[in-house]
């Protein structure tokens, strides 16, 4: 089992670096966005509330590309099944969700100085904020994952994706954003980070019992 | 895998999607060393009826068992003891084929070095570092059958397995399958009857 997750998350990597599609499309959509926010903030600093606000939906909206790519790539060029004979079914949502949890972890890491830098934002508690974008980041790679899965099988694309992840998405989303917010003002509570965390942990075991039936064909 | 017994007992199996029924009460045994040739029109769900046998597609009704050692086999055990070249089974684009090759060796845990001599035995050893991109249809033909092979499959599925090659690629899996036939169950789909004449029995799907 162990070598059928590291060869998928080699290959998926490889494969990455190779067409950098997942990476390149959501950072430039971060970059973009946040120099679009910045812009029409037009220098007023913004409130504490407002500012974590628009980083979880920067955050969010430019990861979902990625994220539903890791499965939408495998049916659209006709992998899936390749996949299917040469590795179980638990490795390949391993490896896939190891992956996902990468790219958002990656995106996280180029968007937070850039938003900090851009909209002056005063962190308070720096190590607060970065634990608030982890286990957000972390939520919303766990969702996406079982989620990209269902989308791909039911032969769907990226914006039906979004909206299927948005209500799933909805409640982490709500406390992530009132963690950071805290982590801004200065109010750092462990709370929602912990909320986050096993939010996160829950859906892995239960996308990890399932994901067999959303595998195999009909 | 190379000294395991296999056996497979279909029994009534069924599929239909939807409202389309594609075939019904298909019934075969097979036990190492003996092969069987699946024949049938365009759409008679020669693709399907293999898939389903690979334990990759559920069948809508009937049932498979599959026994190795005689100790009964399914889930990930059934998947790592059977090998399938199919036309709808492709290998990635943005690798080379040797790093197919490698991914699908060591998601098995095979050993690199024992897939070389495949490269040589269906002619695609000064191809391997090429990316699929550059590989003909020929040669993404033979790459499949290297996958479908590599782990020495107790069972082996072949849909349209000379589809694409040509006639030193076709002498190259015939003498292949020939050296498989003692320690493997063989399936192959197929509409050619050269094909279909190197196993010893027959499931015809009408």
């Amino acid at each position: 089992m162990l070598n059928a997750i590291l060869s998928n998350i080699v290959k998926d990597f490889r494969i990455e670096f190779r067409r950098r599609f997942a990476v390149n499309i959501a950072l430039s959509f971060a970059a973009i966005t946040t120099l679009a926010v910045s812009l029409t903030a037009g220098g007023v600093r913004l409130g504490s509330q407002t500012q974590a606000m628009l980083f979880w939906i920067i955050l969010f909206f430019s990861a979902m590309n990625g994220l539903a790519h890791v499965f939408t790539r495998e049916e659209e060029e006709g992998t899936a099944l390749f996949l299917r004979v040469t590795s179980p079914a638990a490795a390949v949502y391993t490896a896939k969700l190891a992956f996902n949890i990468a790219v958002i972890f990656i995106i996280a890491a180029v968007i937070s100085p850039l938003y900090v830098f851009f909209l002056n934002v005063d962190l308070v508690a720096p190590s607060a904020f970065a634990a608030a974008v982890c286990a957000g980041s972390l939520a919303i790679a766990s969702s996406a994952t079982v989620l990209a899965a269902i989308v791909a099988r039911a032969g769907g694309r990226g914006s039906l994706f979004t909206i299927i992840s948005f209500p799933v998405v909805l409640p982490p989303l709500w406390v992530a954003v009132g963690a950071t917010r805290a982590s801004i003002s200065g109010s750092a509570s462990t709370e929602g980070v912990i909320f986050l965390l096993a939010f996160s942990g829950a859906l892995v075991a239960v996308s990890y019992m399932l994901f067999g039936h959303i595998w195999i064909e009909e | 895998m190379e000294n395991s017994a296999i056996t497979v007992t279909a029994q009534s199996i069924s599929k239909s999607f939807g409202p389309a029924r594609i075939f019904e009460g298909i019934s075969f045994s097979l036990v190492t060393g003996e092969s069987i040739a699946v024949t049938g029109p365009n759409g008679s769900g020669k693709s399907t009826l293999c898939e389903i046998v690979a334990g990759i597609r559920r069948p809508t009704g009937g049932s498979i068992e599959y026994t190795l050692n005689r100790q009964p086999l399914c889930g990930d055990g059934l998947l790592s003891v059977t090998g399938i070249a199919s036309p709808r089974i492709n290998p990635y684009e943005a690798l080379t084929g040797m790093e197919n090759v490698e991914f699908a060796a060591r998601a098995r845990g095979i050993d690199m070095s024992s897939t070389l001599p495949l490269f040589e035995s269906f002619g695609l050893h000064r191809h391997r570092g090429k990316s699929l991109r550059h590989y003909s249809s020929g040669m993404r033909q033979r790459l499949k059958l290297i996958l479908a092979v590599l782990h020495h499959p107790a069972l082996l599925i072949l849909d349209e397995p000379g589809s694409n090659l040509d006639a030193e690629g076709r002498r190259q899996f015939a003498a292949y399958i020939d050296s498989l036939r003692t320690r493997t169950a063989i399936i192959i789909a197929t509409n050619d009857m050269e094909e279909a004449r190197l196993c010893c029995g027959a499931v015809s799907l009408a």
